[in-house]
Protein backbone atom coordinates (compact mmCIF):
# COMPACT_ATOMS: atom_id res chain seq x y z
CA UNK A 1 0.00 0.00 0.00
CA UNK A 2 2.47 2.34 0.80
CA UNK A 3 5.06 1.31 -2.13
CA UNK A 4 1.88 2.10 -4.32
CA UNK A 5 1.43 5.74 -3.04
CA UNK A 6 5.44 6.25 -3.11
CA UNK A 7 5.27 5.59 -6.84
CA UNK A 8 2.84 7.60 -8.07
CA UNK A 9 3.94 10.54 -6.02
CA UNK A 10 7.06 10.37 -7.91
CA UNK A 11 6.57 10.88 -11.62
CA UNK A 12 4.01 10.11 -14.14
CA UNK A 13 3.89 6.47 -15.44
CA UNK A 14 5.40 6.87 -19.36
CA UNK A 15 4.84 4.05 -21.28
CA UNK A 16 7.88 1.94 -22.62
CA UNK A 17 7.22 1.94 -26.72
CA UNK A 18 10.69 0.53 -27.59
CA UNK A 19 8.94 -2.94 -28.15
CA UNK A 20 5.53 -1.47 -30.37
CA UNK A 21 7.96 0.99 -32.28
CA UNK A 22 10.04 -2.25 -33.49
CA UNK A 23 7.03 -4.11 -34.10
CA UNK A 24 5.57 -1.18 -36.02
CA UNK A 25 8.41 -0.83 -38.01
CA UNK A 26 8.62 -4.24 -39.12
CA UNK A 27 5.04 -3.89 -40.70
CA UNK A 28 6.54 -1.11 -42.43
CA UNK A 29 9.28 -2.81 -43.76
CA UNK A 30 6.92 -5.33 -44.70
CA UNK A 31 4.36 -4.15 -46.60
CA UNK A 32 7.05 -1.90 -48.77
CA UNK A 33 8.70 -4.98 -49.70
CA UNK A 34 5.24 -6.87 -50.85
CA UNK A 35 3.85 -3.60 -52.30
CA UNK A 36 7.39 -3.34 -55.08
CA UNK A 37 7.26 -6.93 -55.51
CA UNK A 38 3.11 -7.29 -56.60
CA UNK A 39 2.63 -4.47 -58.94
CA UNK A 40 5.59 -5.41 -61.33
CA UNK A 41 3.29 -5.68 -64.12
CA UNK A 42 -0.25 -6.05 -63.50
CA UNK A 43 -2.49 -4.30 -65.23
CA UNK A 44 -5.73 -3.16 -63.21
CA UNK A 45 -7.69 -2.69 -66.96
CA UNK A 46 -7.62 -6.76 -67.46
CA UNK A 47 -9.57 -9.44 -66.40
CA UNK A 48 -7.47 -12.55 -67.00
CA UNK A 49 -9.70 -15.30 -67.77
CA UNK A 50 -9.23 -17.96 -65.02
CA UNK A 51 -7.65 -21.36 -65.10
CA UNK A 52 -7.16 -24.08 -62.15
CA UNK A 53 -3.64 -24.90 -63.88
CA UNK A 54 -2.50 -21.64 -64.13
CA UNK A 55 0.67 -21.99 -61.55
CA UNK A 56 3.42 -19.58 -61.30
CA UNK A 57 6.21 -21.07 -63.57
CA UNK A 58 9.42 -22.19 -61.78
CA UNK A 59 12.27 -19.40 -63.05
CA UNK A 60 10.63 -16.58 -65.46
CA UNK A 61 11.74 -16.91 -69.35
CA UNK A 62 15.05 -15.12 -69.45
CA UNK A 63 13.72 -12.34 -72.14
CA UNK A 64 10.06 -11.33 -72.03
CA UNK A 65 7.65 -8.98 -73.65
CA UNK A 66 4.39 -8.40 -71.96
CA UNK A 67 1.31 -7.53 -74.39
CA UNK A 68 -1.60 -6.69 -72.10
CA UNK A 69 -4.97 -6.91 -74.28
CA UNK A 70 -8.02 -5.36 -73.25
CA UNK A 71 -11.17 -6.06 -73.75
CA UNK A 72 -11.74 -2.58 -76.14
CA UNK A 73 -8.79 -4.37 -78.19
CA UNK A 74 -6.19 -1.72 -77.22
CA UNK A 75 -3.13 -3.26 -76.78
CA UNK A 76 -0.27 -2.50 -74.06
CA UNK A 77 3.01 -2.74 -74.94
CA UNK A 78 4.49 -1.64 -71.73
CA UNK A 79 3.07 2.26 -71.52
CA UNK A 80 2.69 2.17 -74.86
CA UNK A 81 -1.44 1.75 -76.11
CA UNK A 82 -1.57 0.42 -79.63
CA UNK A 83 -3.30 -2.16 -81.74
CA UNK A 84 -3.59 -4.23 -85.07
CA UNK A 85 -5.59 -1.81 -87.28
CA UNK A 86 -5.61 -3.72 -90.68
CA UNK A 87 -4.54 -6.86 -92.21
CA UNK A 88 -0.99 -6.10 -93.42
CA UNK A 89 0.50 -7.19 -89.85
CA UNK A 90 3.71 -5.21 -90.46
CA UNK A 91 2.30 -1.84 -90.87
CA UNK A 92 0.07 -2.43 -87.71
CA UNK A 93 1.06 -0.26 -84.50
CA UNK A 94 1.43 -3.24 -82.61
CA UNK A 95 4.53 -3.91 -84.87
CA UNK A 96 6.17 -1.13 -84.78
CA UNK A 97 5.86 -1.10 -81.15
CA UNK A 98 7.48 -4.46 -80.63
CA UNK A 99 10.18 -3.77 -83.34
CA UNK A 100 11.08 -0.90 -80.67
CA UNK A 101 11.09 -3.43 -78.14
CA UNK A 102 12.98 -5.73 -80.15
CA UNK A 103 15.67 -3.60 -81.08
CA UNK A 104 16.22 -2.54 -77.36
CA UNK A 105 16.60 -5.91 -76.37
CA UNK A 106 18.69 -6.67 -78.96
CA UNK A 107 21.37 -3.51 -78.25
CA UNK A 108 20.96 -4.06 -74.96
CA UNK A 109 21.16 -7.47 -74.75
CA UNK A 110 21.90 -8.82 -77.76
CA UNK A 111 18.79 -10.78 -77.75
CA UNK A 112 17.58 -12.24 -81.39
CA UNK A 113 13.48 -11.91 -81.43
CA UNK A 114 13.10 -15.24 -81.74
CA UNK A 115 14.97 -16.11 -78.16
CA UNK A 116 11.96 -13.56 -76.39
CA UNK A 117 8.76 -14.95 -75.38
CA UNK A 118 5.67 -12.62 -75.83
CA UNK A 119 3.56 -13.25 -72.78
CA UNK A 120 0.06 -12.58 -73.38
CA UNK A 121 -2.28 -10.94 -70.89
CA UNK A 122 -5.42 -11.09 -72.36
CA UNK A 123 -8.79 -9.61 -71.21
CA UNK A 124 -11.57 -13.24 -70.93
CA UNK A 125 -14.07 -10.92 -72.98
CA UNK A 126 -11.76 -10.63 -75.50
CA UNK A 127 -12.02 -12.01 -79.25
CA UNK A 128 -10.16 -15.27 -79.85
CA UNK A 129 -9.54 -13.89 -83.88
CA UNK A 130 -8.35 -10.62 -81.91
CA UNK A 131 -5.64 -12.50 -80.11
CA UNK A 132 -4.92 -14.63 -83.18
CA UNK A 133 -3.85 -11.23 -85.20
CA UNK A 134 -2.18 -10.53 -82.10
CA UNK A 135 -0.21 -13.59 -82.12
CA UNK A 136 0.37 -12.72 -86.37
CA UNK A 137 1.76 -9.54 -85.82
CA UNK A 138 4.38 -11.03 -83.56
CA UNK A 139 5.21 -13.52 -86.03
CA UNK A 140 5.73 -10.81 -88.57
CA UNK A 141 8.14 -9.13 -86.32
CA UNK A 142 10.24 -12.68 -85.56
CA UNK A 143 8.84 -14.07 -82.12
CA UNK A 144 7.72 -17.39 -81.77
CA UNK A 145 7.40 -18.12 -78.78
CA UNK A 146 4.33 -17.45 -76.63
CA UNK A 147 3.04 -17.54 -73.54
CA UNK A 148 -0.95 -17.24 -72.23
CA UNK A 149 -1.34 -15.99 -69.03
CA UNK A 150 -4.24 -16.79 -66.75
CA UNK A 151 -5.34 -16.18 -62.92
CA UNK A 152 -5.30 -19.42 -60.72
CA UNK A 153 -8.91 -19.89 -59.63
CA UNK A 154 -9.98 -23.68 -58.08
CA UNK A 155 -13.49 -23.27 -59.07
CA UNK B 1 14.81 29.80 -20.42
CA UNK B 2 15.71 28.51 -17.44
CA UNK B 3 13.03 25.08 -17.68
CA UNK B 4 14.86 24.89 -21.29
CA UNK B 5 18.37 24.64 -20.03
CA UNK B 6 17.42 22.22 -17.49
CA UNK B 7 16.51 19.42 -19.67
CA UNK B 8 19.75 19.38 -22.09
CA UNK B 9 22.46 20.35 -19.05
CA UNK B 10 20.92 18.63 -15.86
CA UNK B 11 21.96 14.87 -14.67
CA UNK B 12 18.64 13.29 -15.37
CA UNK B 13 17.83 11.35 -19.01
CA UNK B 14 17.22 13.06 -21.71
CA UNK B 15 14.17 11.98 -23.04
CA UNK B 16 13.38 11.63 -26.95
CA UNK B 17 9.74 13.51 -28.12
CA UNK B 18 8.38 10.16 -29.47
CA UNK B 19 4.85 11.48 -30.11
CA UNK B 20 5.27 13.08 -33.80
CA UNK B 21 7.34 10.22 -34.48
CA UNK B 22 4.95 7.73 -33.67
CA UNK B 23 2.18 9.90 -35.91
CA UNK B 24 4.26 9.46 -38.87
CA UNK B 25 5.24 6.14 -38.37
CA UNK B 26 1.54 4.81 -37.84
CA UNK B 27 0.41 6.96 -40.64
CA UNK B 28 3.01 5.36 -42.96
CA UNK B 29 1.19 1.74 -41.71
CA UNK B 30 -1.87 2.76 -42.34
CA UNK B 31 -1.48 3.71 -45.52
CA UNK B 32 1.01 0.58 -46.83
CA UNK B 33 -2.03 -1.36 -45.35
CA UNK B 34 -4.84 0.30 -47.06
CA UNK B 35 -3.02 0.36 -50.61
CA UNK B 36 -2.18 -3.77 -49.92
CA UNK B 37 -3.74 -5.64 -52.55
CA UNK B 38 -2.58 -9.57 -51.73
CA UNK B 39 -1.15 -10.36 -55.55
CA UNK B 40 -3.14 -12.49 -57.70
CA UNK B 41 -1.55 -15.69 -58.55
CA UNK B 42 -0.76 -15.83 -62.17
CA UNK B 43 0.37 -18.63 -64.31
CA UNK B 44 1.33 -19.31 -67.73
CA UNK B 45 0.16 -21.77 -71.07
CA UNK B 46 3.05 -22.20 -73.14
CA UNK B 47 2.22 -22.22 -77.16
CA UNK B 48 4.44 -22.57 -79.87
CA UNK B 49 3.95 -21.15 -83.12
CA UNK B 50 7.06 -21.22 -85.29
CA UNK B 51 6.74 -18.41 -88.38
CA UNK B 52 7.26 -21.04 -90.97
CA UNK B 53 4.60 -23.29 -89.40
CA UNK B 54 3.38 -24.48 -92.62
CA UNK B 55 6.66 -25.77 -94.19
CA UNK B 56 7.28 -27.69 -90.93
CA UNK B 57 3.54 -29.18 -90.60
CA UNK B 58 4.58 -32.00 -93.11
CA UNK B 59 4.26 -35.26 -91.15
CA UNK B 60 7.51 -36.90 -90.70
CA UNK B 61 6.85 -40.67 -89.95
CA UNK B 62 7.72 -40.94 -86.32
CA UNK B 63 5.20 -37.76 -85.28
CA UNK B 64 1.57 -38.26 -84.80
CA UNK B 65 -0.50 -35.64 -86.80
CA UNK B 66 -2.09 -32.83 -84.29
CA UNK B 67 -5.96 -33.46 -83.23
CA UNK B 68 -7.90 -30.66 -84.16
CA UNK B 69 -9.81 -29.15 -81.39
CA UNK B 70 -12.98 -26.74 -82.72
CA UNK B 71 -14.31 -24.26 -80.61
CA UNK B 72 -17.91 -22.93 -82.12
CA UNK B 73 -19.33 -19.88 -80.74
CA UNK B 74 -22.56 -17.51 -81.35
CA UNK B 75 -22.77 -14.46 -82.87
CA UNK B 76 -22.35 -13.03 -79.10
CA UNK B 77 -19.23 -14.81 -78.66
CA UNK B 78 -19.93 -17.30 -75.98
CA UNK B 79 -19.49 -21.05 -76.89
CA UNK B 80 -22.20 -23.47 -78.68
CA UNK B 81 -20.15 -26.13 -79.42
CA UNK B 82 -17.17 -28.26 -79.55
CA UNK B 83 -15.42 -30.93 -80.96
CA UNK B 84 -12.19 -33.14 -80.98
CA UNK B 85 -11.36 -34.33 -83.81
CA UNK B 86 -14.36 -35.27 -85.48
CA UNK B 87 -15.85 -36.58 -82.67
CA UNK B 88 -18.69 -33.66 -80.87
CA UNK B 89 -17.87 -33.50 -76.69
CA UNK B 90 -20.50 -31.76 -74.13
CA UNK B 91 -17.95 -29.93 -72.20
CA UNK B 92 -14.96 -29.23 -71.20
CA UNK B 93 -14.84 -31.86 -68.57
CA UNK B 94 -15.94 -34.42 -71.89
CA UNK B 95 -12.88 -32.79 -73.77
CA UNK B 96 -10.66 -33.81 -70.66
CA UNK B 97 -12.01 -37.22 -70.46
CA UNK B 98 -11.48 -37.43 -74.51
CA UNK B 99 -8.24 -36.05 -74.13
CA UNK B 100 -7.00 -38.21 -71.35
CA UNK B 101 -8.62 -41.83 -73.52
CA UNK B 102 -6.59 -40.45 -76.22
CA UNK B 103 -3.16 -39.75 -74.32
CA UNK B 104 -3.51 -43.27 -72.44
CA UNK B 105 -4.49 -44.74 -75.53
CA UNK B 106 -1.46 -43.67 -77.40
CA UNK B 107 1.02 -44.70 -74.14
CA UNK B 108 -0.28 -48.20 -74.26
CA UNK B 109 0.32 -48.48 -78.39
CA UNK B 110 3.90 -46.76 -77.26
CA UNK B 111 4.46 -49.79 -74.76
CA UNK B 112 3.33 -51.77 -77.81
CA UNK B 113 5.34 -50.56 -80.00
CA UNK B 114 8.69 -50.53 -77.80
CA UNK B 115 7.56 -54.47 -77.47
CA UNK B 116 7.50 -54.53 -80.96
CA UNK B 117 10.66 -52.96 -81.65
CA UNK B 118 8.85 -50.56 -83.74
CA UNK B 119 9.30 -46.50 -83.93
CA UNK B 120 7.54 -45.18 -80.62
CA UNK B 121 5.26 -42.80 -80.74
CA UNK B 122 5.97 -40.75 -78.18
CA UNK B 123 2.97 -39.37 -75.91
CA UNK B 124 5.18 -35.96 -75.37
CA UNK B 125 4.46 -35.74 -79.35
CA UNK B 126 0.40 -35.09 -78.99
CA UNK B 127 -0.25 -31.88 -80.44
CA UNK B 128 -3.63 -30.14 -80.26
CA UNK B 129 -4.23 -27.70 -82.49
CA UNK B 130 -6.98 -25.09 -81.39
CA UNK B 131 -9.49 -24.36 -84.48
CA UNK B 132 -11.42 -21.41 -83.06
CA UNK B 133 -14.42 -19.11 -83.98
CA UNK B 134 -12.69 -15.65 -84.31
CA UNK B 135 -15.66 -14.18 -82.27
CA UNK B 136 -15.37 -16.55 -79.18
CA UNK B 137 -14.77 -15.10 -75.93
CA UNK B 138 -11.00 -15.50 -74.99
CA UNK B 139 -11.65 -16.81 -71.52
CA UNK B 140 -13.37 -20.54 -73.74
CA UNK B 141 -10.18 -20.55 -75.09
CA UNK B 142 -8.04 -20.91 -72.39
CA UNK B 143 -10.24 -23.02 -70.66
CA UNK B 144 -10.04 -25.89 -73.67
CA UNK B 145 -6.71 -25.14 -74.16
CA UNK B 146 -6.83 -25.92 -69.28
CA UNK B 147 -9.12 -29.17 -70.35
CA UNK B 148 -6.31 -30.58 -72.58
CA UNK B 149 -3.26 -29.78 -71.05
CA UNK B 150 -3.28 -31.55 -67.75
CA UNK B 151 -5.71 -32.19 -64.77
CA UNK B 152 -5.18 -32.17 -61.04
CA UNK B 153 -5.32 -34.92 -59.43
CA UNK B 154 -6.83 -35.83 -55.59
CA UNK B 155 -3.05 -34.04 -53.87
CA UNK B 156 -4.11 -30.88 -56.27
CA UNK B 157 -1.11 -31.73 -58.14
CA UNK B 158 -0.92 -30.78 -61.76
CA UNK B 159 -0.95 -34.00 -64.09
CA UNK B 160 0.08 -33.46 -67.78
CA UNK B 161 -1.26 -34.52 -70.45
CA UNK B 162 -0.73 -32.60 -74.18
CA UNK B 163 2.54 -29.79 -73.67
CA UNK B 164 1.94 -28.76 -77.03
CA UNK B 165 -0.92 -26.40 -78.20
CA UNK B 166 -1.22 -24.43 -80.87
CA UNK B 167 -3.50 -21.89 -83.09
CA UNK B 168 -4.74 -22.59 -86.01
CA UNK B 169 -4.06 -19.55 -88.33
CA UNK B 170 -6.66 -16.60 -88.27
CA UNK B 171 -9.50 -17.57 -90.93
Amino acid sequence: MSRRRSLTKLKPAEPNMTSMIDVVFLLISFFTLVMNFSQAEQNEEIALPKSELAQPPDAAPPEMITLQIASDRTIFVGNRACGVENDDYSSTSLAAALRDELDVLHLVRRVEPKDVTIVIRGDSDVEVGYVQRVIGVCQSVGADTFTLRARQSRD
Amino acid sequence: MKSERKVFVGNRETKLQMTSMIDVVFLLLAFFVITYKTPEVEGDFNIRMPVDAQSQSTPQLDDLAPVTVALTSTSTGELSGIRFGEAKVKDMAALRAAVFQYVNMSEASYQEALAGGDVPEFRDDLEIELDCDSQLRYRYAIQAITAVTGYLNGDDQIVKMVDKVKFTPPR
